[in-house]
């Protein structure tokens, strides 16, 4: 008996589908398992749940979000803040997630040293921008800026040239803007402190001077590793040294 | 000649000798003195001294001067002079010192001894006698004295007493320096600043200036303090004859420094009473009292309240004790870290406070009773010990979750408040919001590759066709440029081709040039007037010379034909070339 060729594709086709459908239909299942294991208490399996579909790269703002809220539950403030701060480049504006980062914020011991440049003043709007967002933007008015210089080509008339002074300005404030954030995303180097506290060093090692404590949650700029240590500063000039293992960056998560 | 010069040698000599000075006498003609600026002095008060060594000149040795055991010594300075009297010189050098005597008698001071080129130089003796000053105490006590006294002649260990000094005085004084009479058994700490002010001391007025100290005893045993000794500088007036007191001032009175003591006083340090004692007694001496505030009292499980408490009182406060606040199950309490406040106050002595504060987070839900803090203290008033204690204190743990309002909340359900009043929003408790269940929350953005070649095509494609676009448009307009370029060489290769021949009529010469126009400028007339030739020509931006020639040669050509010469040969060929040469070069 001879197959012919469609009724084999139609037979694979059967077989494969649900084999595909299933990997999705696992994910979601894994999000409601999550979900329902938080509402009735079980926190760390909402956690666990909630990492896994996290470490697979299924973790949009909202799923770092939720990991962050089962954290926050089981009293790990480090992580909870962590992985807030890791929803917040990606859904900057949620009102939730604002909400929520400043009740764990509330909790943690030491003061966060007042920090902010020029350049953070002047273009205000970048923080509460996702990266996509910065793009998506400057893709339109990039689109739109040369589509005017190509019409220039051939009408030279005065509405497209004042059109286009309009539009060069808004194309630079949004290149810079997404170049900005691009640059901050890119080479984000801050830090959340996991430990309950930790003592930070003059150096690297066990015998150097203590300079001073941080504690829990504490968001610090993690500027080089050396062996198991790891040197911070915060924005006030304090630097020291203090273990890798104690501070896990954000930009990690992704 | 020659004896009246030496004459006149003679003279200048003789008067070289009378009025020049002889500085060679001024080495030999040493003296030593011994000036006092009064002969009789009361104890406290001090005498000017002068050592005068005369006939040096510049430095000299510090004179030795005997019979000054007696007395406090004090250098004022030294100060040389040189003066010249009828040629002759006159140097010395003074040495000041003042003497304050040490009691009352009859001293002789002197001699002064000086070794000058190996010799001794001795100067005379002087007699000064010091009597009695006023008294240290008591009703009369002279127009400058120093007064202490104790705000209690008894004092517990670790307690306070106050230490009052005043200065009463009449005449201007300045450069005070002051010497409590420091012990091991007592501590002295300062008040407040010195005040001044008008007092009256039997029956005369004093400019007053107190200034207190808190003595803090740290032994027991019966003790006495020391007279204070102020050291300054009185500026004597009211002794020259100056009209309006003019002479009263600071600036044009001579200072003379005199040290005062002030009255020795008694003190009774009581040792603490092993009675009564706390066991926990920290050493807390004064009047205390304590407080416990606990905010908010009411929390969710899982969150913070604060307990503060503080301990304030007049006392060593330093001996506050850091409270340790018992532990509770369920409770998890984080001590922050004391702080104290120390206070003084001129009239009470030193006080202040101490305040700790813990931060309580009830683990699970229900009331938590805080006991009652004590802190016990030794009161020197009562004389006993003491203790002082809040009250006990109740936290509330509400459960995590938020709860649904009470009924009791309902709007309207048998308030008392007035319709339409508003109230503040009370928080109840802190929590954060819930996750987000939604499945669509895997279906969001993931984050953006900066890297990958959609995101380079977006960002980099219009400015790609920008650029293609313009760069055709050039190159079309560029072709086209050309094209026309080989068109008019053509034509112009043509027209000079045919204008060569020979033997050529007018009619023919016409028509090749206007062929030549027709062709070079892409147009399509049938005849071709002067008049045309200029405004095409003009139009193609060549210049008005070549206009004008080619005009001319257009209306000759015209008047040839149409007077019926058209068909003779004409010798306007070369002509024609020109023109056309001149047209091509022009356009380039």
């Amino acid at each position: 008996m001879r197959l012919s060729v469609p009724v084999i594709l139609i037979a694979l086709l059967t077989i494969l589908r649900p084999l595909a459908g299933a990997g999705e239909g696992t994910a979601e299942e894994r999000l409601f398992e999550a979900n329902r294991a938080y509402r009735d208490g079980r926190f760390q399996d909402a956690m666990q749940g909630y990492e896994s579909l996290a470490s697979e790269g299924r973790a949009g703002g909202h799923v770092f979000y939720n990991l962050g809220n089962a954290y926050f539950r089981l009293g790990r403030l480090g992580k909870a803040i962590l992985n807030y701060e890791r929803a917040r480049l990606l859904i900057p504006r949620d009102a939730d997630l604002d909400f929520n980062l400043g009740q764990a914020r509330a909790r943690v011991v030491d003061m966060a040293p007042e920090s902010g440049t020029f350049v953070d003043s002047a273009f205000f709007w970048v923080d509460s921008l996702s990266l996509r967002e910065a793009f998506l933007g400057f893709a339109v008015l990039n689109v739109i800026f040369w589509g005017l210089l190509l019409i220039r080509l051939s009408v030279r008339s005065e509405w497209s040239y004042y059109a286009v002074l309009l539009v060069l300005v808004f194309w630079l404030l949004a290149g810079i803007s997404f170049g900005l954030k691009w640059y901050r995303v890119s080479w984000d180097h801050r830090a959340v402190v996991l430990e309950r506290e930790v003592p930070v060093r003059a150096g690297p090692d066990k015998g150097d001077t203590v300079l001073f404590n941080l504690h829990e949650g504490t968001v610090v700029v993690r500027e080089r590793n050396e062996g198991s240590w790891s040197l911070i500063s915060l924005g006030d000039q304090r630097r020291g040294w203090l273990p890798t293992r104690s501070v896990e960056g954000i930009k990690g998560g992704y | 000649m020659v004896v009246r010069r030496l004459k006149t040698w003679f003279l200048a000599l003789a008067l070289t000798q009378v009025l020049v000075p002889r500085w060679e006498a001024c080495g030999a003609d040493y003296s030593v003195r011994i000036v006092l600026d009064r002969s009789k002095v009361s104890v406290g008060e001090s005498v000017r001294m002068i050592v005068r060594v005369s006939g040096v000149r510049g430095r000299s040795p510090v004179p030795v001067v005997a019979g000054l055991e007696p007395f406090e010594v004090r250098r004022t300075g030294t100060s040389s002079s040189v003066r010249i009297s009828n040629g002759k010189v006159d140097s010395s050098v003074e040495f000041g010192y003042m003497l304050e005597p040490k009691g009352p008698g009859a001293f002789r001071i002197g001699p002064a001894r000086v070794t000058l080129d190996g010799h001794t130089y001795r100067s005379g003796t002087k007699t000064l006698e010091v009597v009695q000053g006023p008294p240290d105490s008591g009703d009369e006590r002279g127009p400058l004295f120093l007064s202490a006294s104790l705000s209690s002649a008894k004092a517990y260990v670790h307690g306070q007493t106050l230490y009052i000094l005043k200065l009463y005085r009449r005449v201007p004084v300045s450069d005070l320096s002051l010497r409590l009479p420091e012990s091991n058994a007592w501590t002295f700490k300062q008040l407040a600043e010195p005040t001044e002010y008008e007092g009256v001391y039997n029956g005369k007025t004093y400019r007053v200036l107190e200034v207190r100290y808190a003595l803090i005893p740290s032994s027991p045993g019966l003790f006495g303090v020391r007279p204070a000794k102020m050291n300054l500088m009185v500026h004597e007036t009211g002794k020259r004859p100056g009209a309006f007191g003019f002479f009263d001032d600071p600036l044009f009175s001579s200072p003379r420094p005199r040290t005062l003591s002030s009255e020795p006083l008694q003190l009774q340090v009581l040792p603490l009473p092993d009675q009564g004692r706390p066991s926990d007694f920290s050493g807390l001496v004064g009047d205390f009292r304590i407080r416990a505030e606990l905010k908010p009292r009411r929390v969710r499980a899982g969150e913070s309240a604060t307990l503060t408490v503080v301990v304030q009182g007049r006392g060593n406060v330093l001996r506050i004790p850091d409270l340790e606040l018992p532990t509770r199950e369920g409770l998890k309490v984080y001590a922050d870290r004391p702080l104290l406040k120390e206070e003084k106050d001129a009239r009470l002595g030193i006080g202040g406070s101490k305040t700790m504060k813990w931060a309580l987070v009830p683990e699970k839900e229900g009331r938590i009773l805080l006991p009652a803090l004590k802190v016990g203290f030794f009161d020197p008033e009562v004389g006993a010990y003491r203790e002082a204690e809040t009250e006990p204190l109740i936290l509330t743990a509400l459960a995590g979750k938020a709860e649904g309002s009470s009924p009791g909340a309902q709007p309207g359900a048998g308030t008392t408040e007035r319709a339409g009043a508003k109230q503040a929003i009370e928080v109840l408790g802190r929590d954060i919001l819930p996750p987000h269940t939604a499945v669509s929350v895997l279906r969001e953005a993931r984050p953006l590759n900066m890297t990958g070649p959609f995101a380079a095509a977006v960002l980099l494609a219009p400015g790609l066709i920008y650029l293609v676009a313009s760069l055709g448009l050039r190159l079309r307009a560029r072709g086209r440029k050309a094209s026309a370029a080989v068109t008019a060489r053509r034509a112009a290769r043509k027209a000079v081709s045919a204008c060569r021949r020979r033997n050529l009529t007018a009619e023919e010469l016409s028509g090749a040039f206007r062929v030549y126009v027709n062709e070079r400028f892409g147009l399509a007339l049938g005849a071709l007037t002067s008049e045309e030739t200029r405004t095409i020509l003009t139009r193609n931006g060549i210049s008005a010379e070549t206009v004008e020639q080619a005009a001319s040669l257009v209306g000759e050509l015209e008047r040839a034909v149409f007077t019926g010469r058209g068909g003779d040969v004409c010798d306007m060929g070369p002509l024609v070339v020109e023109t056309v040469q001149r047209i091509e070069r022009d356009s380039r």
